[in-house]
């Protein structure tokens, strides 16, 4: 009895109540409870953020399979197409052949038996390796766009370089030759040009004298194919027998 | 109440109902595979192109014609050219085997050549008219009282202009081509004009 009166006595003296004792023993309580929820959430934000990052690069791993091609010529980008799988479309779009043939040349005019420098290559813009062909027209026009057949495509003389190009002799006519490029071009690869220079022959201002308003055309169509199955691709998409060695080096059957 | 009419349970009805329903469903997922699987191989393979086409009007048809004087025994020949592409000119002057003929070029374009040719040495643009050639016959000692019956002729000829591979303009008098197509180097007259004078 002696010892307790003497607590109440010392608590009457310091002044503090029993109550407020026991608030402040919750105190710690509400704060651990508070950094247990403050850390599930930030865990909860981090995998968040994880998810995310891991999105990102599964869409970046499509883009690794879309397929492109442009046609060069003189190392100017002509014509390309070009599949962008993010957007789901097909990028193309391009000019026309022989736009900067007469820069600076004897007042606009061809000069037949001239050499003209005609460089064509073509360019794997895609993301994916690939083979390609190149088909090659040569005609003449009349004045209303019209095929004129009587007129000899030999007359327009495209040299061509047969640097790693092929010729399909059986697919070339007179007006139109068919090259193959043996090699695989890789992801943002070149092909060596396929031709140099573009020649009127020296008497075709005698063959047309008669004929008003006629005008030569070249004309130049890529085609690029996958190298993953590629016998199988190339005789599903371009309807030829192929066989790939193991350097990946095509040749025709 | 008509299944049990016609002596058939209630349940069979239904199950036929779900059988029915469960082919059909069969069905559209087999034709919804089929059209799937037809659609496919084009999308099999990877595949792209690209093409592009150009050209130029090549300026073709050489044509050309004698512009002459008669002046005493002095013929003054000038060649224009009446086609729409660059050409070369040669002409060549017959006036019988007892008569010479000198020839004067004052401006020095005109030189003697190949086959008794006189060439131009510069090239003849569309509507361009060359400079003049004088072509004078020598009468014969004892011939005088008969110089109107002396004929003149002239002979022109013009073929377009061909260039080297370095872009050098040259004439080439040989080439003959026929039906679009070169035959071959012939010597001929490609576009021939005579004049009598």
């Amino acid at each position: 009895m002696k010892g307790s009166e003497r607590k109440g006595k010392l608590r009457k003296e310091k002044g503090i109540p029993r109550r407020k004792t026991a608030k402040r023993a919750r105190i710690p309580l509400v704060l651990s409870l508070a950094a247990a929820l403050l850390l599930v959430f930030s865990a909860a934000n981090s995998s968040r953020a994880a998810l995310t990052y891991y999105s990102e690069n599964y869409s970046a791993e499509f883009q690794m399979f879309d397929i492109g091609v442009t046609l060069l010529e003189n190392g100017n980008e002509v014509s390309w197409r070009n599949y962008a799988r993010k957007d789901d479309e097909w990028q193309e779009g391009g000019g026309e052949l022989l736009s900067g043939l007469l820069d600076g040349e004897n007042g606009g005019k061809i000069q037949p038996g001239k050499a003209y420098s005609e460089e064509l290559s073509v360019r794997n813009s895609g993301s994916i390796d690939e083979y390609v062909r190149v088909a090659i027209y040569r005609y003449w026009e009349d004045g209303d766009g019209n095929r004129v057949m009587d007129v000899s495509p030999e007359l327009i003389d495209l040299e061509l370089t047969g640097n790693g190009w092929v010729e399909d002799l059986y697919a070339s006519t007179e007006e139109r030759t068919v090259l193959y490029y043996t090699g695989i071009v890789p992801a943002g690869g070149q092909t060596p040009a396929l031709s140099d220079t573009l020649t009127i022959k020296g008497g075709t201002g005698l063959v047309l004298a008669d004929r008003d308003g006629l005008r030569f055309m070249l004309e130049a169509e890529v085609n690029a194919v996958q190298t993953h199955n590629a016998e199988d691709a190339i005789k599903s998409a371009w309807g030829v027998d192929v066989s790939v060695g193991a350097d990946g080096s095509l040749s025709l059957k | 109440m008509k299944a049990k009419e016609r002596g058939q349970k209630p349940y069979a009805s239904a199950l036929a109902g779900l059988a029915g329903a469960c082919t059909g469903l069969v069905l559209a997922m087999a034709c919804s595979m089929q059209c799937g699987m037809q659609a496919k191989p084009s999308l099999a393979y990877f595949t792209t192109y690209a093409s592009a086409k150009g050209g130029y009007e090549l300026q073709a048809g050489t044509e050309t014609e004698i512009q002459e004087e008669i002046d005493n025994l002095d013929k003054h020949i000038r060649i224009e050219n009446t086609g729409e592409a660059d050409c070369f000119v040669r002409v060549k002057v017959f006036a019988g085997s007892v008569t010479d003929i000198s020839y004067t070029s004052e401006s020095g374009n005109w030189q003697m050549g190949e086959g008794g040719y006189w060439y131009y040495g510069k090239i003849l643009a569309p509507g361009e008219m060359s400079e003049e050639l004088t072509a004078s016959i020598q009468v014969p000692e004892g011939m005088e009282d008969r110089m109107d019956s002396f004929d003149v002729i002239v002979v022109q000829e013009c073929v377009p202009v061909s260039y080297r591979e370095d872009g050098t303009p040259y004439a080439d008098w040989n080439r003959k081509i026929e039906e679009g197509k070169e035959t071959g180097k012939e010597t001929g007259e490609e576009d021939g004009e005579g004049a009598r004078g």
